[in-house]
């Protein structure tokens, strides 16, 4: 009985009003490209220091520009390129949303070589090797602050990011670096 | 116009034109579309895989209404054919792969006919990720058909069906067309048989520009068993169905392209038709991992 209520009712519609079951609001989940800060260890003395200055705006989709509902991060990684010697690699990832505070997000610190692997250690499951910062929880309610602004008011400016990261690997004469990668992911109206 | 141009479509073409329309026809701009092209290939699998299911169910059903095929003589019938499909709660939500390390590794969350998306939170870090609201609403999806059905060589009929889709400027083309044979076995069982029986070998195909293609094979053997105007009619048959999706995301990386397989894999059919001079009205519903309907007006001998 119910199927052919429903069947009656959408040839209704197909015949006064038009076929429209569209979901609104409609939000879709956007996989933003990373926002990567990556550096050369310095063959010197083995340091390093990398960072990227990123507009998030830009990295939405055209198709979803101003309707945007909300922001959150779901994975941060930390990775090692190039040839990888032997020997420890340590060092701190820092975040700063437009002019506000800057925040240590991360550290990290192990064999070069257990950083080679394909996409990175991630600090969702990293053994240890990457552990969440003093600003960790900061960065995360500042994200949980954007999101809402979103929420409420998709024409919300999305702040720019940015990403530095530091700290010293094996002196050696091989070129390697490190990369750390912060991903994105926005909610946007598809209506 | 558009109510007008509606009003003079048969009613079973609006269904299926309109809802091509809601899934991809209108895919340029369209909000399903821009809710599939969020998706990169390793999780869009799980969010269309009901629509090549429900689909698939439809593509393969309202093929025949009796099992009744002359051995000889010319026989010609147009029938307008509308199937839907169930949409139940399992075609509503998926299991999606959370990211690499999280915990839970998985979460329940919206495909493209579910409600709004869920997240998971990763119980370490906090982290989290969300899928995406499903984009259709709606409790069944209908699909329908012109249906020709010609013969008999050899107690053989051959059956074509389709449907002309009007364009809509700056959207993929759609169309959607079917071919079939069926094979009277009971016309080997004697002059008189008890019951008729009839096998059929079916074939159809829906392409959306190229981005989405869907096709359906179906084989299987039919009953029918007449009562003055009234003929009981049923089937069981096997199936395949697949959907091949093509697009590039709309956050960038790897063009997508992947074939989804329809979960229906074998359906039982039983129906009646009235058979009132060279008026058939039939009926009929198709069990299966789908639920399904068809209906539709016959006109022939």
């Amino acid at each position: 009985m119910k199927t052919k209520l429903a069947l009656a009712a959408c040839v209704v519609l197909l015949v006064t009003a038009g076929f429209d079951c569209i979901n609104s609001p409609l939000n879709v989940a956007l996989n933003l490209d990373p926002v990567a800060a990556c550096s050369t260890v310095s063959p010197g003395n083995g340091s390093f220091f990398g960072s990227t200055n990123v507009n998030l705006a830009t990295l939405i989709p055209s198709s979803f520009t101003n309707n945007l509902r909300g922001l959150r991060v779901y994975d941060i990684r930390v990775q090692a390129t190039g040839q990888y010697p032997n020997g420890v690699v340590s060092g701190q990832g820092f975040v700063r949303f437009g002019s506000d505070p800057e925040l240590q997000v991360l550290s990290f610190s192990g064999q070069y070589s257990a950083f080679g692997v394909e996409n990175g250690v991630s600090l969702l499951n990293s053994g240890g090797l990457v552990t969440a910062g003093p600003g960790f929880v900061a960065f995360m309610s500042r994200i949980a602050t954007i999101s809402a602004a979103l929420a409420s008011n998709s024409d919300t400016a999305l702040p720019s990011v940015t990403l530095r990261g530091t700290g010293s690997g094996p002196a050696n004469s091989q070129t390697f670096g490190v990369c750390i990668k912060i991903y994105f992911q926005a909610d946007a109206n598809a209506n | 116009m558009v109510k007008q141009s509606q009003f003079y479509f048969s009613i079973a073409a609006m269904v299926s034109a309109l809802t091509f329309g809601s899934l991809t026809a209108r895919a340029d701009d369209s909000s399903v579309d821009k809710a599939i092209k969020a998706f990169g290939e390793n999780q869009v699998r799980g969010y269309v895989q009901p629509v090549a299911d429900i689909f698939g169910a439809n593509m393969g059903a309202g093929w025949y209404r009796s099992a009744e095929i002359p051995t000889t003589g010319f026989n010609f019938s147009v029938d307008i054919v509308g199937m839907g499909a169930l949409v139940g709660d399992e075609q509503k939500t998926y299991t999606a792969a959370a990211p690499t390390g999280y915990n839970p590794s998985t979460f329940k969350t919206a495909t493209i006919f579910g409600g709004k998306g869920d997240s998971v939170v990763d119980n370490n870090t906090k982290l989290s990720y969300r899928g995406s609201d499903g984009a259709i609403n709606t409790s069944i999806v209908p699909l329908a058909a012109l249906q020709v059905n010609i013969g008999s060589i050899y107690g053989t009929q051959f059956m074509v069906r389709g449907l002309p889709i009007p364009s809509i400027s700056g959207s993929p083309k759609v169309s959607y067309w079917g071919a079939g044979v069926r094979h009277s076995i009971s016309q080997y069982l004697g002059d008189e048989p008890a019951v008729h029986l009839a096998m059929s070998l079916t074939y159809s195909r829906i392409s959306v520009g190229d981005i989405i293609t869907i096709t359906n094979f179906g084989f299987g053997p039919q009953i029918s068993k007449k009562f003055s105007i009234a003929e009981l009619y049923g089937g069981i048959g096997y199936e395949k169905s697949s959907m091949n999706i093509k697009y590039t995301p709309s956050a960038g990386g790897t063009p997508v392209d992947i074939t989804l397989d329809g979960v229906n894999k074998f359906r039982g059919t039983l129906g009646l038709v009235l058979n009132l001079a060279i008026l058939h009205i039939h009926a009929d519903a198709n069990f299966g991992s789908i639920t399904n309907f068809s209906a539709g007006l016959g006109f022939g001998f």
